[in-house]
């Protein structure tokens, strides 16, 4: 029984722990975003590649609390890995502690520069930055380091003042460039593919334009 | 003159050896169907690879319009060939069989007979690549669906649907000049060896020597852009992303001049020569 106590005691002490060390301007931006249950709405893809040739692409968007986003299409869409955490899930799925650099200002506006760092090893991520906009209570600007995909530098516009959910995302990221040989598809069908991958570095972007949201509290 | 050219495709449709081409072009179309289906995914992993880490897909890349991306592929080689065996035996089969000298016996003219070869070779390319061209949309459509089309053509383009069959359609159009290009070649090379098996071996190197000029730095631009070798290959700029409209007619014009140019020797040495 004394055990028992002891491991309900540490449990609580490591949650509240926990609690406070997430910075509170961060909480305030979660609350905002779990007051949506979930919403559906119109997206544009516009994908900025050198060697991608592809028009803007249409799609309808959905997100439910809890769930990653779902993206129907009749063409063929590219969806961006990071971008689309619209209930910060992803950044909340496993324990992070987070440290506040302070304010900074980001494109006119004045953001709390918070970082994110998880505090186990199961988190795809190693470190993300947060630029919050701490009036609007909004995330204007994030950094995610991956472990395996490169990072994802996420910018966030806003139709008003007052919204949470933006009306663009540009994801910017790094991609490795391709050499295929011209007629790949011709009787010449054989690839080497150690020999395609070239240095990577290359940035490349997404934009999402989103219209039409139909929110769901 | 329409006589001999309606005796000259009855004849043609007569033969034996026209059905296995058209055997053969349906064999070489499935062919390209099963591999695609069978390589198609490899070869679209390849392509999508390095937009793995940052991107998920959503939609279906092998889809009929790949399919027939593919199959405009044999352009480049074997339906080419086809044609050249077949075409060069409307006339060397007459040299063997001594047919011509039984037909100029009759109060048949030279140019008409030789005109009514070419028309004839024409008539049945055309004939032909719409066979190719129909099934090829048809079998693709049926059996892979519609979808977005990719192509690696300086970087990776993506057409919508609307836009792939349009410019796949436009492409078998070109790509069609070509073949008639090789027909009209083959011919001729029919009246200057007159034996079959000499022809079809002249032809074949033909075709080869074609295709490694095509990537063949000649030093000059005049060359490099008119020198026929290099009309060859005019269907694939329709897959650019900007279509250079203009490039494509005028290099289809100056195709259509050579093929003019190649039936005109044909005719010549033809008319010139005894018939025996």
């Amino acid at each position: 029984m004394r055990y028992f106590l002891l491991l309900i005691g540490t449990l609580g002490m490591a949650a509240a722990m926990q609690a406070q060390d997430i910075d509170p301007v961060l909480t305030q931006v979660k609350a905002r975003l779990d007051s949506i249950a979930g919403f559906e709405v119109t997206v544009q893809m516009e994908v900025d590649i050198r060697y991608v040739n592809m028009p803007v692409k249409t799609a309808e968007l959905s997100y439910q609390q809890g769930n990653s986003v779902r993206i129907r299409s009749e063409d063929f869409v590219m969806i961006p890995k990071r971008g689309l955490d619209f209930g910060l899930g992803e950044l909340y799925k496993y324990p992070f502690m987070t440290l506040n650099l302070g304010e900074v200002e980001f494109q006119g506006r004045p953001c709390e520069l918070v970082k994110v760092i998880p505090t186990t090893d199961a988190s795809d991520y190693s470190i993300a930055t947060l630029w919050i906009d701490s009036q609007r209570r909004r995330i204007a600007k994030s950094q995610i380091s991956t472990k395996k995909n490169g990072t994802f530098d996420i910018n966030y516009a806003y139709k008003a003042p007052k919204d949470v959910l933006p009306e663009g995302i540009t994801v910017n990221f790094q991609v490795a460039d391709i050499r295929i040989p011209l007629r790949f598809l011709g009787r010449e069908a054989q690839v080497d593919k150690g020999q395609l991958k070239a240095d990577p570095g290359q940035k490349g972007a997404i934009r999402l334009l989103f219209s039409e949201y139909r929110i769901s509290r | 003159m329409r006589n001999l050219l309606s005796t000259e495709l009855f004849r043609i449709f007569r033969q034996r050896k026209t059905y296995y081409a058209i055997i053969a072009v349906f064999i070489l179309e499935a062919i390209i169907m099963i591999s695609a289906y069978m390589q198609g995914r490899e070869i679209l992993d390849l392509f999508l690879e390095n937009l793995t880490d940052t991107f998920e897909f959503n939609g279906n890349l092998l889809n009929g319009n790949l399919i027939v991306y593919l199959v405009l592929n044999s352009f480049w080689f074997h339906i080419p060939l086809i044609l050249m065996v077949v075409v060069s035996g409307f006339l060397t089969s007459e040299y063997q069989d001594r047919t011509v000298e039984a037909v100029l016996l009759q109060p048949v003219s030279k140019l008409k007979f030789i005109g009514a070869k070419y028309m004839a070779a024409l008539l049945f390319t055309a004939f032909m690549l719409a066979l190719l061209i129909v099934t090829t949309f048809l079998f693709a459509y049926l059996v892979f669906g519609d979808g977005d089309l990719v192509v690696y053509l300086e970087g990776l383009s993506f057409f919508e649907p609307h836009e792939a069959f349009s410019r796949l359609v436009w492409a078998f159009a070109s790509g069609s000049g070509t073949m008639l290009f090789y027909a009209v070649v083959s011919l001729t090379l029919a009246v200057l060896l007159r034996e079959a098996t000499a022809t079809w071996i002249v032809a074949a190197l033909f075709l080869l020597v074609t295709t490694l000029l095509l990537r063949f730095d000649f030093g000059s631009e005049g060359l490099n852009t008119y020198f026929f070798p290099k009309l060859t290959d005019t269907w694939q700029a329709l897959f650019y992303v900007e279509v250079p409209w203009d490039a494509i007619l005028t290099k289809s014009l100056v195709l259509l001049g050579y093929s003019a140019l190649a039936a005109l020797l044909g005719i010549a040495v033809f008319i010139k020569r005894d018939i025996t």
